[in-house]
């Protein structure tokens, strides 16, 4: 199966398990966790179930389109789902079904692995999902978003797309990956991988990446209160400046706490936000 | 009739480390609260998976046995009054129970004395009903290191619990608990599509699953996979490291584990053994060794299910295998082409702790605690290549490999101070340096690698106690415990004339100005737990190893201490002992009724009784013997000594009232035995004994 076909099909089933299938967030983030669908939508009590491609940048990850296994910006597919369904387990082994993937054929273990992100004030209980040992999902009920401990909580289904890819078409390096029957991915994201490999570990403007970041920052604690979406935008700005400045190795031990704590407190400020909402009046919240 | 009851508490895939825990939690609870509600059984067993946790109680009655319950009233002197009519005090109590008062009774209790008490009985009452609040009470109870939520009611667990089967006999169990009914329902093997089970009666559960591919004994498993694996062995002429931590992990993984074998690209095989044996690890495979333990490219995985699509998984276990191998092999060549001066640069970018500067600053420290313990221990050692190789302890953190994969920090310093040309002495003590990894592994092997790992130990616990991040209870986040275990072992391993009391506050004089100022009291007090507990497992009792405690705080090295308790404890068996550690006692006791200053040094002159000359004179006669077997460290000739003087202490003791009136008298009394005080108290602390 090639890569567009392997996100149809999954586009396909879950909206028939009742998922909107939306489209990816245009702006850069480490994580499709980052999508606003997710941070907002994991918040209040009001039921969500989401699905969607999020591409991801990773800048510290690229390797100049040199590793067969490792790249700086790649694909995920993304669910939501809250609250999570009783068999969302079987749900979810189904959906590998619906690309092609039959447990009956294969080995699939569930390796423990809490996920959490100190950026987001996020965390969660989990496990890393291994298809004949290769880790191809990132499944998480997810248990605090911006600090916040959600009531009820949200389930967080992340497919990495390229591993699945691999994997379906038995190929053992990244590049090969049959976007289409015509395309493979390399042709699609080669270069990108080897001009933001050198941008990103060489030629990014540090001093530029930290004053937009100082700027975002004051820009986003502004806004938050008042108009939490844009301020949200600037949080992704602020958390793709600080990965950006972290693979320039511009960041020392201590300062990167500094600067995720500095971002975290403005992610929770949008949340708050978010939350004081007179439209969320009505939702019970624990904070 | 006995029927045998059952409670499965099926989760989505909980932890291996979690379910042992659970285990044994499930049959303490269970004993706990049938105890409680009178319900007998003849067993009580507790079994995991990754999918579900078992209690198997067998042999339990249709119904729970009476019960007593008592209620306590007013004191019992209340009953009547004068007039011989019960009072109004206890005709309250017992109208309050709905009895009269000619049904009440007296009992003791320990802190109120007698008081009124009304016994009632409670007929017994259908088990299933008992077992309905017994199951939910057991699950409530379990404890995990860690919890979560997952739906409405937010009852807290380790995972989402899916299904809950209870049964006695072949009746149902009614409970409800984290928005799920019990039932008779289970599912089979995930692999096979999870599918229902209805379960006639308890004892046919384990049948039932077994047809439904599930093993759901730990121990069937762990006989399966050991067997499975023997005959791999055997088939293929090698030897599978069935090593027995992983065998573990990958118990709890499977419910019905099956063995893949497959081999991989003889490449990799040119990586460090430990590496490739790390690798293997993070991905639950098993290593094959041939002749003489050599690595051979194949490896045994565990998948959970039966043996559909075997090529597949052979396939995918490779793949993944061979690329994590490439992974390791891109860090450790580029490692290997890097100096070891640059990652000793790049370690002044690592920092250690905000206040005690960078790992480079540690080094600093290591190499200068290296120096002053080749002076202080009065071992035989290569200084020059113990303070080459303390310069280079640190260096492989600023590896690429060692980033990657943490726990080979040391053991790729071997093969990086290799790489830089150092000799096989000098690299063997930096890849020796964490010894002892966990308490029953190795030490470092010679005495300058055990004098560089312990200078490396004490500048870090040095470091942990002036930032005040002391263990207590079972918290110990920094494994200082495994540390001071460490550095006690290997002074007593390797015989070290140490002092600690110094060598501890070297180590705080060691650390940069800025460090808050320690506490080098609790570090020695803590080194010594470590040490209290290694010499209780080599046999010696805790009131013995107490006898020496201010020696070794006193800076007495630690081969010295384990000594003397030694010999206490092998004379402990003469019946003489007893009696002078009892007369040790009893002086000491006198003594402290002194109220003027005593030097030991009695006037013969003044004594006026012969069995205060003849102690003294045999006190004499023994102490240079004395003083001459300690100075030889000779503690068993040394407390002989002091038993041959038994029978004239004893005398004394007998005859002599040393409290005399007379102040002089009693003075060069108490002189006396201060000087025999004196003596004993060189060898140990007798007065600790029981």
């Amino acid at each position: 199966m090639n890569f567009q076909e392997i996100i149809l099909q999954f586009d396909r089933y879950w909206a028939k398990q009742g998922c909107a299938v939306i489209q990816p967030y245009d702006l850069e983030k480490g994580a499709g966790t980052f999508n606003p669908a997710t941070f907002f939508g994991s918040l209040g009590s009001k039921p969500a179930s989401v699905a969607y491609v999020e591409p991801c940048r990773r800048p510290g990850d690229g390797r100049f389109a040199e590793n067969p296994n490792r790249l700086g910006k790649y694909y995920q597919y993304q669910v939501i789902i809250k609250p999570p369904a009783e068999n969302i387990q079987q749900l979810y082994l189904d959906s590998l079904k619906a690309i092609g993937i039959d447990q009956a054929e294969h080995d699939i273990r569930w390796i423990e692995d809490d996920w959490e992100s100190p950026t987001l004030g996020a965390s969660g209980a989990g496990w890393e999902v291994w298809l004949d040992g290769m880790e191809v999902t990132q499944f998480t009920y997810f248990q605090r978003m911006a600090s916040f401990e959600l009531n009820p909580v949200s389930v967080e289904i992340t497919y990495g797309l390229e591993r699945l890819a691999m994997f379906a078409q038995k190929k053992k390096n990244i590049f090969e990956i049959k976007w289409n029957d015509r395309l493979t991915y390399g042709e699609l994201h080669k270069s990108g991988e080897e001009q933001f490999s050198h941008y990103n570990f060489e030629e990014a403007d540090v001093e530029n990446l930290r004053s937009n970041f100082d700027r975002w920052e004051k820009e986003a604690a502004r806004l938050a209160a008042g108009y939490y979406l844009p301020a949200f935008d600037l949080v992704l700005k602020c958390s793709h400046n600080f990965n950006l400045l972290d693979a320039r190795g511009a960041i020392s031990v201590s300062e990167r706490a500094v600067l995720i704590k500095r971002i975290r407190e403005i992610a929770r400020a949008c949340a708050l936000s978010y939350l004081n909402e007179p439209a969320r009046a009505g939702e019970a919240t624990n904070a | 009739m006995l029927k045998d009851a059952l409670l499965e508490i099926r989760i989505e895939n909980i932890p291996a480390r979690f379910v042992i825990s659970a285990e044994e939690q499930l049959k303490k609870y269970a004993a706990q609260l049938l105890a409680a509600a009178n319900l007998p059984c003849a067993g009580i067993e507790a079994y995991g998976t990754y999918k579900r946790l078992v209690l198997y109680i067998s042999g339990v009655p249709a119904r729970t046995g009476e019960k007593v319950q008592k209620a306590y009233g007013p004191a019992a002197r209340l009953l009547k009054g004068a007039d011989g009519n019960y009072t109004p005090q206890a005709a309250g109590f017992a109208r309050s129970r709905g009895t009269t008062p000619d049904k009440l009774g007296v009992e003791t209790l320990p802190n109120k004395g007698e008081v009124l008490v009304f016994e009632s009985r409670l007929p017994g009452r259908p088990a299933v009903k008992a077992l309905a609040e017994i199951f939910p009470g057991i699950v409530s109870r379990l404890q995990f290191p860690k919890n979560m939520v997952w739906e409405a009611t937010r009852f807290r667990f380790a995972r989402p619990i899916r299904g809950l089967l209870a049964l006695h006999g072949d009746k149902p169990v009614a409970f409800a608990l984290a928005g799920i009914r019990a039932g008779r329902i289970t599912v089979g093997l995930s692999a096979k599509g999870s599918r229902q089970i209805k379960i006639p009666s308890a004892e046919k559960y384990f049948k039932a699953l077994e047809h439904a591919n599930v093993v759901v004994k730990d121990a069937d498993r762990r006989e399966t996979l050991r067997r499975e694996l023997e005959r791999l062995s055997k088939r293929m002429k090698l030897k599978v490291e069935a090593d027995p931590e992983l065998l573990e992990e990958n118990l709890y993984l499977a419910e019905y584990p099956v063995c893949v074998v497959a081999g991989y690209s003889q490449e990799f095989l040119a990586l460090p053994p430990e590496l490739v044996h790390l690798v293997m690890k993070k991905q639950f495979f098993f290593t094959v060794a041939g002749q003489e333990g050599v690595l051979q490219p194949y490896f045994v995985g565990i998948r959970d299910g039966v043996s559909r699509g075997q090529r597949n998984v052979e396939e995918g276990f490779r793949n993944v295998l061979e690329a994590r191998f490439r992974d390791a092999v891109f860090f450790y060549t580029r490692d290997l082409a890097e100096p070891l001066s640059g990652f000793s640069l790049k370690l002044a970018e690592i920092t250690f702790q905000e206040k005690l500067g960078t790992m480079r600053d540690k080094t600093g420290r290591v190499e200068k605690l290296t120096a002053w313990l080749c002076g202080a221990s009065g071992a035989a050692v290569d200084r020059e290549d113990m303070l080459l190789a303390a310069r280079h302890v640190y260096t492989d953190l600023a590896s690429g490999l060692v980033r990657e994969f943490t726990e080979l920090q040391g053991v790729m310093g071997y093969y990086y101070a290799k790489n830089a040309g150092l000799s096989e002495a000098v690299s063997k003590i930096v890849g020796e340096f964490y010894r002892p990894v966990s308490a029953g592994s190795p030490l470092p092997s010679s005495a300058g690698s055990a004098l560089v790992s312990l200078a490396g130990k004490l500048d870090t616990l040095a470091c942990a106690f002036s930032l005040g991040l002391i263990p207590s209870g079972s918290e110990d986040p920094h494994g200082l415990r495994r540390q001071a275990l460490g550095a006690v072992r290997i002074a007593l391993e390797n015989n070290l004339r140490l002092d600690f009391r110094a060598a501890v506050s070297e180590a705080f004089a060691a650390l940069p100005p800025e460090a808050p100022p320690g506490a080098p009291g609790p570090l020695l007090d803590f080194l010594w737990q470590r040490a209290e507990a290694v010499l209780a497992g080599e046999g010696c009792r805790f009131d013995e190893i107490k006898t020496v405690r201010e020696f070794f705080m006193a800076g007495a090295d630690l081969p010295d201490c384990r000594e003397r308790v030694r010999d206490i404890h092998s004379l402990r068996a003469d019946p003489d002992f007893a009696g002078i550690a009892t007369a040790f006692k009893r002086a000491r006791n006198i003594l402290r009724q002194a109220r003027s200053p005593l030097n030991g040094l009695p006037d013969e002159g003044s004594f006026e009784k012969d069995e205060e000359r003849v102690l003294y004179g045999e006190i004499q006669a023994m102490s240079g013997r004395l003083k001459a077997h300690l100075a030889g460290r000779d503690y068993a000739k040394g407390l002989s000594e002091l038993l041959s003087i038994k029978g004239s202490l004893d005398n004394f003791f007998d005859k002599v009232m040393v409290m005399a009136e007379d102040p002089k008298v009693r003075d060069n009394r108490l002189n006396l035995i201060k000087s025999l005080v004196m003596l004993v108290e060189g060898v140990a602390d007798l007065s600790q004994l029981q």
